[in-house]
Order: C-alpha cells, then sequence, then structure tokens
C-alpha cells in the first residue's frame, strides 16, 4: 500500500512551470531520496506534498485519501504529515521539550509532556530537554526537529536538505541514527537533498530530478550501474563513454567488444551510446595495450586513472585500479563487474 | 560694552532683530495680542515679538532669572498676574499716563500689575425655554434648574476664579454648599468650552450656561456659530445685589526687563485710548479706560452693575477655591 | 567576547544618559520639595479617581491599539489581496494626525450637541425638544478610542515588520505540524513577536500616559490632570513631581515585569539570505472582510479627520490663511530633522553600549535616556528649564568673575532648548527600534566580522547598518513625525521670534477653535506625509516583487 502517490503534478510558479507531469509513490516505511541540483524542482514537490505550494493540476494522496487535486486543496494542517527543515525551524520561544509537544494534540498536559520527553529519549537528548533551540548544536537541533515531527505520529515525514547545515563528522553519525528512527519508528519519508552520499546513505530508492520532471527512480545500485540518461549517469557519478560501432538485434560492438543486450532494446550507433563506471573498468600495465595512461590521482585506498586510446581521440575512459602504473604506461583494458549500460544519446 | 553684550545674546538666540524691540510673554493667544502690538509697531517702529504659551511662563521667567528676554507678560486672568507678582517676578511702573489710562481699583496698589480690559461672567439662558430673567450666581445652585445647567470645567482658571469670588462672600462652608448644588444641577459632566456651553443650550441638552459675555459677540460673528448665540439671552447676574463677577485681563513689567524704556512705551500705549479701543472692538471686552467706547455690539447689551470685589481677594482665595472644586469632585 | 569600539564609549554613554536624564532627575528632586499638604488633599479628594482613570485609560488604549494594529499588520504581513500594497503604507498615515486634531473632530461630530446625534433626534424625534443624548462620547471610553486611533500605527508598524521578517520555515512548521492559520498566529507568530509588541505597548503605554489635550477634550480627568491642576492650580511643582515620578515608577515596573518572563528567550530571526516569501491569496469572502477591516480603520483613523480638516479649512480659509505658513513649516521641519538625527545618533550609542558591553549596566543609560517620553510635555519642558538655566547662569557667572559681562541665555534662550527638549521626549523611540533591530543581528555575525579583521565600528557601518537600515529608518520617521507634531514643550521651550507649525495650531486648539487653525493642522499632516512617502518607496525597494529599481539600473 502506498503511503503517499503523486499522480502527474503540474506546479508553476510566476507562469514558469516548475514540476511537469510528476508522478511518483512512496510505500510504507520506505523512504526515498529527491536528489536533484538546486531549482530542479524537489522542493517544490515536498511543499505541494505538505500542502505549503499551490499545484496547477494532478493529483495528491497521502495514506490513500485525497489531499490535493481538482477543487480539492486540503491544508497543511490536516494532512498529518512531518517535516524537517534546514535551518531546524526550531521554535525560538520554546524549549526543547515545548517544541516537540507542540505538535501533540491529544492528551493533557502531562502526558503531552511525557510523549515529548519519550521522544527526546529516543533521539538521546532527554538531558537536554529545558533547553532553549539557542543552547543546543547544529546536530542537537535537528534531533529535537526529527522528535518533533515524530511525535505526533505523521503518516509521512518529510525531509528538506536536513543535514545540510550539520558539519561532516557529525552528518556521518546522524544520518544512520535518523534512518533508524525512521525504520523503527516505520514511517515513510521522502528526502530533498543535492548530495547523492546523502541519499545512498539514507534512502531506499533515489528519484533524480532534471527539470521539473522525474529522471529515474530506482535503488541506488540501479541507477548507478543502470542510468538511462547521460544527466542520472553524470548526477550519480564519473562515468566514460563509449560509442557503439554496430548494433544487432541481440549485441553491440564497441572499442572493447562486444556487449550482449536485452532482446527489443534498441540501441543504434545514432541513438545510443554506452557508460562504463570506473569500477568496471580494469586496466593493467601492458606495452601492447591499446590506450595510454594520460593522468592518475591518489585517492587513499586506490588510484584513479584517466586512459586514453591511441586509436580514438575521443576514447577516454576512467578506471580504479589498486596498483600504481607509471605515467604515460601503456595499458591494456578489459571490462568487468555488471554489464555496462546502454543509454540515450 | 553693554550694547556688545547684547550684540551677542542676540546672536546667541534665534532671530532677535537688532532693531529696538519688546517682548512678551502671553498668556492670551498670539491672534488676540496681534492686532494691537502690530499698530504699536506701525507708530513707534519698535518690534515686538510675543511668545504664547498657556502654561508654565512663570516658571520659565524664575528660572531664566536675570538673564530674561522677556519685558511684559500679558495674562487673561487675575490670578496669573498675581501669581507672577507675588513670586517677585515683577517691577513696578510709576508712569503717569498709565495712571491717567487705568484707574486705581483696576491696577495694583503697588502698580506691579495693570488690569487691560474686564470681562464679565455671564449667564447664557435659553430664549425659548427660560428667557430673560434676573438670575443669580446663588440660583445655580437652586432645585428649579436640576438638570439643566452646563458649563466648562471646574479648574479653568475662569471658573475657579467665580469660586473664590464666591468664596470671599459666601465664606468656604457656604460655597461648597453651593458647589455641591450646582453640580446636581449639571446636565452633563462639565466639558468643552463656554461656547460649547451655548450650543448645548442650543440644541437643547440644558437651558443654561456660564460663559464670559465676550464669546457672544464673538459666536454672532462666526458663521456657524450665530445660530448657537441666537438662541441664548446673554444675562448679567446679581444686578440686584453686589452685581457681577468680572475678572480682568492685564499686564505687568518683568523684574529684569532688558528692554525696560520700549516695555514700559509698550504698556503705555496698551493703556491708551487706540489700543483700549482696538480690543473693545476686537475683542468685545470691556475697555478699562474710562471714555473709551464700548463695541456696539457690547454697549447694546446694556449697562451692568459689576462685583467690586477686590480683584486681589479673588486672586487670594484661588487654592481655596481649587480645594473645594475637588472636594465636590465637580469635574468628575 | 570582548569588543570595544573606543575606551570612551561607556564614558560618553554615560555621560549623554545623565545629560538627558537631567531634567528628569530635575524632576524627581523637585519631588523630594516639602508639600506634603497638597499632596494630603489630593490623596484624600480626587487622586483615587484620577489614578483609576489613568490606569483604565492606559489598559483600554493599548488593548484597543493592539486589537487593531496586530490584526492590520498580520493580514498585510502574510496575505496578498488586492490594494495590499496601498494598505501597507495607508495605515501608517494617521501617526501624522496630531491626536488633539482627531479628538476635536470626534467630539465635535459625535458629542451629544453634534451634528450626528443631533440629526438624530430630529429624525426620530422631530416634535419634542430633544433633551437627551444617544450615546455620550466625553468619556474613558470615547478617549481611549480616539488615542487608540492615533497611537495604534506604532503596533501596527513594529509588528508588521516582525511579521515580515519571521522566517518562513518556522510557518510552514507549524502549519504541518497542525496549525491552522489562527493557531499559527497565536500559538507562533504572536509569541515570536512578544518584544516587538512589547516595544510598542510601552510607547503606546507612554504615550497615553503623558496625553493632555485629548483627555481634557473627552472631559476624563487622569493623572495628567492631577499633574496640571496640581502645578498650576495650586502652584505646587513638587506635588506635581511627585504625581509624575509615580507614573514613571509604574511603567518602568511594567517594562520589568515583561522583561522578566521572556528572560531566558533569545530571538535571532533568520534576516539573512531568506527565501522570498510567497502570500497565499485570500478567497474572497475573506478578502471582502480583510479590505472591509482595513478601510474602517483607515477611514476612522486618518481619512476622516482629514477631510474634516479640509472642510474647516475651506469654510474659515480667509480667517485663517497666513502668509508665514512657509516659514513655520521649514523651522518645524528644521527642528523635527535635527531632532530625528540626534535622536538616531543617541539610539545608536546607547544600542552599541548594551551590545558591546559585558558590564551589567549596560542596559542602563538607555534606559535613563528613554525617560523623558511619559513625561507630559509642560512638565517636561520645565524640567529641561531646571538644568538649562542653571547651566546659563554658571557660563554668566564665570563671564562675571573674569571681568566681563555674560552672553546670556545661550541654552535655555535658545533653539538648544526646544532641540534637547525634543530629543529627550522621543529618544525613546529611537533606542527602542535600535535595541529591537540590533536584538535580530545574531552575534555571530559580529564575530564573523570581527575575525576578518574589521574593527569594531568598521562592523558597525558595514555589517549591522545594511541590516538594521530598515530599523533605523522607521526609527528616524516616527521621532520626525512626532517632533512635527509635539506641542507642549515646544510652546514653553522655544526662544522668542520662533513660530512652528504645532505652535500656531495650538493656540487655537487650546481654545477649543480648531476651525481657525485646520489651515496650519493640514500643513502639518502633509508635512508628516512626506517622508511617509519616502518610507514607502524604501520598504518597496527592498522587497523583490518590486524589481523596476534593479532592472534600470
Amino acid at each position: 500500500m502506498n503511503q503517499l502517490s503523486v499522480n502527474s503534478l503540474y506546479c508553476q510558479y510566476d507562469s514558469q512551470s516548475v514540476l511537469k507531469d510528476l508522478s511518483l509513490d512512496l510505500a510504507e516505511n520506505e523512504i526515498i531520496a529527491l536528489l536533484g541540483p538546486s531549482g530542479c524542482g524537489k522542493t517544490t514537490l515536498l511543499k505541494a506534498i505538505a500542502g505549503l505550494q499551490p499545484i496547477s493540476s494532478g493529483e495528491i494522496f497521502i495514506s490513500q485519501k485525497q489531499v490535493s487535486g481538482e477543487n480539492i486543496t486540503i491544508p497543511s494542517e490536516r494532512r498529518n504529515i512531518g517535516m524537517i527543515f534546514q535551518d531546524y525551524a526550531l521554535f525560538p520561544h520554546l524549549t526543547a521539550e515545548e517544541n516537540v509537544a507542540f505538535g501533540l494534540k491529544q492528551g493533557d498536559k502531562t502526558s503531552k509532556a511525557q510523549r515529548a520527553i519519550e521522544m527526546l529519549t529516543l533521539v538521546g537528548l532527554a538531558d537536554f530537554a529545558k533547553r532553549y533551540p539557542h543552547e543546543l548544536s547544529g546536530g542537537q537541533q535537528q534531533r529535537v526537529a526529527i522528535a518533533r515531527a515524530l511525535a505526533y505520529q505523521p503518516a509521512l515525514i518529510l525531509l528538506d536538505e536536513p543535514f545540510s547545515n550539520i558539519d561532516n563528522q557529525s552528518r556521518e553519525k546522524l544520518m544512520p541514527e535518523i534512518r533508524n528512527i525512521l525504520k523503527q519508528q516505520k514511517v515513510s519519508g521522502l528526502l530533498v537533498t543535492h548530495n547523492k552520499d546523502e541519499a545512498f546513505a539514507f534512502a531506499d530508492k533515489i528519484a533524480v530530478f532534471q527539470q521539473g520532471q522525474l529522471a529515474q527512480l530506482g535503488t541506488a545500485e540501479e541507477l548507478y550501474y543502470g542510468p538511462q540518461s547521460k544527466y542520472v549517469a553524470d548526477f550519480i557519478g564519473k562515468a566514460s563513454y563509449l560509442p557503439i560501432l554496430k548494433a544487432s538485434s541481440s549485441s553491440i560492438e564497441t572499442a572493447l567488444g562486444t556487449i550482449e543486450i536485452a532482446a527489443g532494446q534498441l540501441a543504434t550507433p545514432e541513438t545510443a551510446m554506452v557508460m562504463v563506471r570506473p569500477e568496471q573498468v580494469s586496466i593493467k600495465a601492458d606495452p601492447n595495450g591499446a590506450y595510454q595512461v594520460q593522468d592518475k590521482a591518489f585517492c587513499g585506498h586506490y588510484w584513479r586513472y584517466t586512459v586514453q586510446s591511441s586509436q580514438d581521440e575521443s576514447g577516454i575512459l576512467l578506471s580504479y585500479s589498486n596498483e600504481n602504473i607509471p605515467d604515460e604506461s601503456k595499458v591494456s583494458i578489459e571490462l568487468s563487474g555488471p554489464n555496462p549500460a546502454i543509454i540515450k544519446k | 560694552m553693554k550694547k556688545l553684550v547684547l550684540l551677542f545674546a542676540a546672536l546667541s538666540s534665534f532671530s532677535v532683530a537688532a532693531q529696538q524691540s519688546v517682548n512678551i510673554y502671553s498668556y492670551r493667544q498670539a491672534f488676540l495680542v496681534d492686532p494691537v502690538v502690530e499698530q504699536f509697531t506701525k507708530d513707534t517702529g519698535i518690534k515686538v515679538n510675543v511668545l504664547f504659551a498657556k502654561q508654565g511662563l512663570a516658571e520659565r521667567l524664575e528660572r531664566e532669572g536675570e538673564h530674561t528676554k522677556a519685558d511684559v507678560v500679558m495674562t487673561t486672568d487675575i490670578s496669573r498676574l498675581m501669581e507672577i507678582t507675588n513670586r517677585g517676578l515683577t517691577q513696578s511702573v510709576e508712569n503717569k499716563t498709565i495712571f491717567e489710562n487705568i484707574p486705581a481699583h483696576l491696577r495694583d496698589p503697588k502698580n506691579q500689575w495693570f488690569a487691560l480690559t474686564t470681562r464679565v461672567r455671564n449667564i447664557y439662558a435659553s430664549k425659548d425655554r427660560v428667557g430673560k430673567i434676573d438670575i443669580s450666581y446663588e440660583d445655580l445652585a437652586s432645585e428649579k434648574f436640576k438638570g439643566k445647567i452646563c458649563t466648562r470645567s471646574g479648574k479653568h482658571p475662569y471658573s475657579v476664579a467665580l469660586v473664590s469670588s464666591m468664596i470671599s462672600h459666601h465664606g468656604e462652608a457656604e460655597t461648597k454648599k453651593w458647589l455641591q448644588g450646582v453640580k446636581a444641577n449639571l446636565a452633563r459632566k462639565p466639558q468643552g468650552n463656554d461656547r460649547a456651553q451655548v450650543k448645548a443650550i442650543k440644541e437643547g441638552l440644558c437651558d443654561i450656561s456660564i460663559g464670559n459675555g465676550y464669546y457672544f459677540g464673538k459666536m454672532l460673528a462666526d458663521k456657524n456659530q450665530k445660530a448657537w448665540a441666537d438662541s441664548v439671552h446673554i444675562l448679567f447676574p446679581n444686578q440686584k445685589d453686589r452685581g457681577a463677577h468680572v475678572n480682568v485681563s492685564g499686564m505687568a513689567l518683568t523684574k529684569h526687563a532688558p528692554n525696560k524704556e520700549a516695555a514700559i512705551r509698550l504698556m503705555e500705549y496698551l493703556s491708551s485710548a487706540n489700543a483700549q479701543k482696538i480690543y473693545a472692538e476686537a475683542n468685545m471686552e470691556y475697555p478699562v479706560k474710562p471714555g473709551v467706547a464700548y463695541s456696539p455690539l457690547v454697549a447694546s447689551w446694556g449697562e451692568y452693575k459689576a462685583d467690586n470685589l477686590e480683584m486681589a481677594k479673588i486672586a487670594a482665595n484661588r487654592e481655596k477655591a481649587m480645594k473645594l472644586i475637588d472636594e465636590v469632585k465637580f469635574d468628575l | 567576547m570582548n569588543l570595544t569600539i573606543s575606551k570612551k564609549w561607556p564614558f560618553f554613554s554615560w555621560l549623554l544618559a545623565l545629560t538627558l536624564a537631567s531634567p528628569f532627575a530635575a524632576i524627581v528632586w523637585q519631588s523630594f520639595a516639602n508639600d506634603q499638604d497638597i499632596f494630603n488633599h489630593l490623596y484624600q479628594t480626587v487622586l483615587p479617581d484620577y489614578i483609576f482613570n489613568s490606569f483604565a485609560l492606559t489598559v483600554a488604549v493599548v488593548a484597543i491599539a493592539t486589537l487593531i494594529g496586530v490584526p492590520c499588520a498580520w493580514l498585510i504581513a502574510n496575505y496578498e489581496f488586492p490594494l495590499r500594497r496601498y494598505f501597507q503604507w495607508a495605515l501608517i498615515l494617521p501617526l501624522a494626525m496630531p491626536s488633539y486634531v482627531v479628538a476635536f473632530v470626534y467630539t465635535d461630530l459625535l458629542e451629544c450637541a453634534g451634528p450626528i446625534q443631533t440629526s438624530l433626534r430630529q429624525l426620530l424625534e422631530p416634535d419634542t425638544v430633544g433633551t437627551h443624548c444617544y450615546f455620550q462620547v466625553r468619556n474613558l471610553g470615547g478617549a481611549s478610542l480616539m488615542l487608540a486611533l492615533v497611537l495604534f500605527p506604532y503596533i501596527y508598524l513594529l509588528m508588521r515588520a516582525c511579521f515580515n521578517e519571521q522566517s518562513s520555515s518556522l510557518i510552514n512548521s507549524a502549519r504541518v505540524m497542525g496549525c491552522n492559520t489562527w493557531q499559527t498566529f497565536y500559538r507562533l507568530s504572536f509569541p515570536l513577536a512578544r518584544p516587538a509588541l512589547a516595544v510598542g505597548i510601552t510607547l503606546v503605554a507612554m504615550e497615553t500616559l503623558a496625553d493632555f489635550a485629548v483627555v481634557k477634550y473627552f472631559a476624563v480627568s487622569t493623572l495628567t490632570t492631577a499633574v496640571y491642576d496640581t502645578w498650576l492650580g495650586y502652584g505646587s511643582l513638587a506635588a506635581a513631581a511627585r504625581i509624575s515620578a509615580i507614573m514613571l515608577l509604574a511603567i518602568f515596573l511594567l517594562i520589568g515585569i515583561e522583561k522578566y518572563a521572556r528572560r531566558q528567550q533569545k530571538y535571532y530571526q533568520h534576516a539573512v539570505g531568506q527565501e522570498t516569501i510567497v502570500r497565499p491569496k485570500l478567497k474572497r469572502p475573506q478578502q471582502i472582510i480583510t479590505l472591509l477591516f482595513l478601510s474602517i480603520v483607515f477611514f476612522a483613523a486618518f481619512l476622516f479627520p482629514f477631510l474634516r480638516l479640509i472642510e474647516f479649512a475651506f469654510d474659515y480659509f480667509s480667517e485663517s490663511w497666513n502668509a508665514e505658513f512657509i516659514e513655520y513649516s521649514l523651522n518645524s521641519l528644521l527642528v523635527a530633522s535635527l531632532v530625528s538625527l540626534f535622536c538616531l545618533l543617541f539610539g545608536l550609542i546607547f544600542g552599541y553600549y548594551k551590545r558591546l558591553s559585558q558590564s551589567k549596566t549596560r542596559e542602563v543609560p538607555g534606559k535613563l535616556a528613554s525617560a523623558g517620553y511619559a513625561l507630559p510635555g509642560t512638565v517636561l519642558a520645565i524640567g529641561v528649564l531646571i538644568p538649562l538655566t542653571m547651566m546659563d547662569s554658571g557660563v554668566n557667572s564665570l563671564f562675571k568673575s573674569m571681568g566681563t559681562s555674560g552672553p546670556g541665555l545661550i541654552l535655555s534662550g535658545s533653539l538648544f532648548a526646544i532641540i534637547f527638549g525634543y530629543v529627550i521626549r522621543f529618544s525613546a523611540i529611537a533606542v527602542g527600534s535600535v535595541d529591537a533591530s540590533l536584538a535580530k543581528v545574531p552575534p555571530s555575525l559580529d564575530m564573523a566580522s570581527t575575525t576578518m579583521g574589521l574593527s569594531p565600528l568598521k562592523t558597525m557601518f558595514k555589517v549591522h547598518m545594511p541590516l538594521v537600515s530598515k530599523g533605523l529608518f522607521v526609527a528616524a520617521l516616527l521621532v520626525f513625525i512626532e517632533s512635527m507634531k509635539e506641542l507642549p514643550a515646544a510652546l514653553l521651550l522655544r526662544p522668542f521670534g520662533f513660530e512652528s507649525l504645532a505652535t500656531y495650531v495650538y493656540q487655537f486648539v487650546s481654545d477649543e477653535q480648531l476651525e481657525l487653525g485646520a489651515l496650519a493642522a493640514i500643513v502639518i499632516v502633509v508635512v508628516g506625509l512626506i517622508p511617509l512617502i519616502f518610507l514607502d518607496k524604501y520598504l518597496d525597494s527592498t522587497q523583490p516583487s518590486n524589481s523596476k529599481h534593479a532592472k534600470r539600473q
């Protein structure tokens, strides 16, 4: 059952389309990251779901209940969602505990306070209940915000760049912590981020946005090795591209040999090309090799190489290797790992 | 040397002209004083600066002490004249012209102050509902006027002066009873100025009000207020006994007047027939100089009998009057 | 952190504060003079009524002004509706309207003998001579309403600025947590705006307590009446000063309680790098209610009194035209400009002392300098005269001791006195606004700037000024307009030959003959409107919706 359904949503802002025919489903207890550069419409989608942004057409359902659509606009306060903001948005005039209790509707004062302490304990801040926001660190504030958003058991939690104001070290600790809390509380989440590492670490699935449209939705691995467009491929990680030399119905030929393709996949030299990740390219020093090391960089537990084909000016590949191969050495190439992706030109 | 200092003083202040001039602290509104002093400037070439304020001029004068620039103080009420005199802020003027112009009972025995005009505290009565009757201030406390009287605040200097004249005649206890009686007869809480009371008579809210006589003339001259005045008779109270209560407007020379000579010329002028005539005509008050004609309108109200009570006594009972007005909570 | 702009800064702040407080000190000193008799008499007779009236009046004015000002600010800051931009500045206009003018116009219109009740009587009971009133306006309620009508813009202005600056993510998070518009308002926006509201309410309360003209028109006897009575009627400056001191004490107590109540909270708002606010459009029925409400407020507080003034001016044109209006206007402008400049400067001096000093008493200079605001104008004027004339005497005796005669009254007899008096009267406005603006700048910015090698003085000009300039501008404007209108102090402190619009109008107002001064009163209002137009332009140019200026460049 879907906790959230967005059906062909359109949004406009100053007569410019920000979202175009966007559809997205979020299952129960699932976390999806909306990934894309700034201005691609991902925050607009979040706000539309929250009811903070009027939509032009389309439908939004939360827990199977329609909240937006033609002639229907359920106001934010009746959508039962939690939201986490980049600037934490803690109320400066309330203590941590009062902030967490803010959204609670049922119960008397004591039971609300009890629930607030419970939630603060969950995020490990029970000792800070009486502090005001300005007396807490950034990470602590964001944890209070999580506790606050979860306290009233929303159907769905929306996270708008929640980690971007937090330092790297705290972030790496905070991300899995919050993910675990969401999983443990069985809450579905939608995370907006422009950072693919955050998306990888936090989400079950990633939705890559491109100019108001959904470019591709999938797990991190699917997106990494099987992007459907160059845009997605580049946004998700480093990639090299090979032209298709010849194509048949079951295979294509590239400079690196023949690659089998699924039946019915349309791939002609004119319309498609092949993408390989550096991990899929193994290089080996070989005096007879067809490639030459052009550039290399030490990256800790591996070296990153840029190699160039001696036959083809534009034949440039990226590769990771544990071996230190001298500059300008000849190398031979071999493909390994999952099948290279065929993407549209 | 003295001139140099004067020059310096002049430079240090705002636009005091180099020509001969007189400075007035005035409790009277400037627009009432201006016509007379303008004529004075025209005749003598002496410039006159008027600084009007309703409150606090005596304090300012006292604080300024010997450095003050003020030469003459003008007031609308005897109490103010006595106040500055009693505080020692004035000096005596022994001037034949002024003595000739202003009768002895309208100036200070020690010549510290001089009245310029007298004004009667009249009673206004509705033409339709009251008519031209004989009335006294004492009658205002009588049962028959229950809910029919309008008046301005009891704290206004004109009201206070009337109350202190009552104290002089009847004593405090009697006056307190009278005040309570008047308060009980009021149609509404004391509010507005003297004209507003006449307006209220016209609108039928009350039948009788207390007010200075010259306001009658001012209302007749105002196109919007003429109807108010037309609805009332102006009555002179206590004509059968002591006469109507009168107050004075007046002037005094300040103790440290820097332009004493010019100031005395101005005071002479203010008491002269010319100036008194302007006062009589423009302000519809009674000139103090004998022989100066009343304005035709004022004259049409006929001769009246004025209370001969000494001005000094009215001023002396002022504080007692204030206390009585507080005690009966006249304004509340 | 220990930032100091200059080592002399604290010394200078205190010196300035003490100078500005000297008239107030003079009054307090006077209040200790022995005049127990008068005080006792008042206490036994009318003082309890006066105290009750003052208290009730202040509470009522504050309540009504809040009820008008806060909804206006909320609607304009948070919603989009037709004419919003016009109402945004139209609602400031009542500030330019002197309260005595509004009071006169309404008593004249609504009193028992006024045209409305007269017409009603003629209409309903044409046969009987109307001896009764349908309603009374000359009472506490009427006076409260009048004062609230002219004073609500303080609350409106401060609250609107505050609502505008509230971070949209705070509002949004309250919304998604289940707060509807109303709940968002009273659980979040309103409590967050409390410091601004406190400043606004304090200003309104102080203005109310200092008012004399309106309560006099409305025949309400308050403590101010007592001050005047004791001083002018009984000739006892001591008893008058004592009553003034009691009034001030009450105000400081209130401010203290409010401060104490929110001692732990800090309100730094993210005014930097904020996303543009999208104001939701109001639906039709809501639009109509909003427009109706705002129109009534604007009409009652400004348009109607202004039209009446024009009517008076037209009726009495020949009697009231005066060729010297231009000179009076220039005088008014000169004084008002100088006063706003000084107030702003002093406000900054105190504001920075408070921000940068570590001293426990760092708030005191600003508070001291604000004391003059609650003093009735005439009492303040006397307070000003006491130290100034003393200094003048000192200077003159010094000259004398050197064998020459002195320069006369160089302080109390010149424009200095009037400007000094006004600055004391209104520096509270500037101090409050500067404080409120500076409080919104997070201290991290100071540190950032200092670490980047900027001296505190440069930090002030390069970092704070751009951030708080809007607040400063509003402060200067308020002082300017108030100085245009202020009367009693002007009357008593001006030098010979100095006439301003306000002093000119007052001689008519004092005798309830505003008709004759209407023309000059219009000039006061219009001159006060000029800076308001600048304010509107200024506020607009900082809003993204109006990008014309940017495009042209």
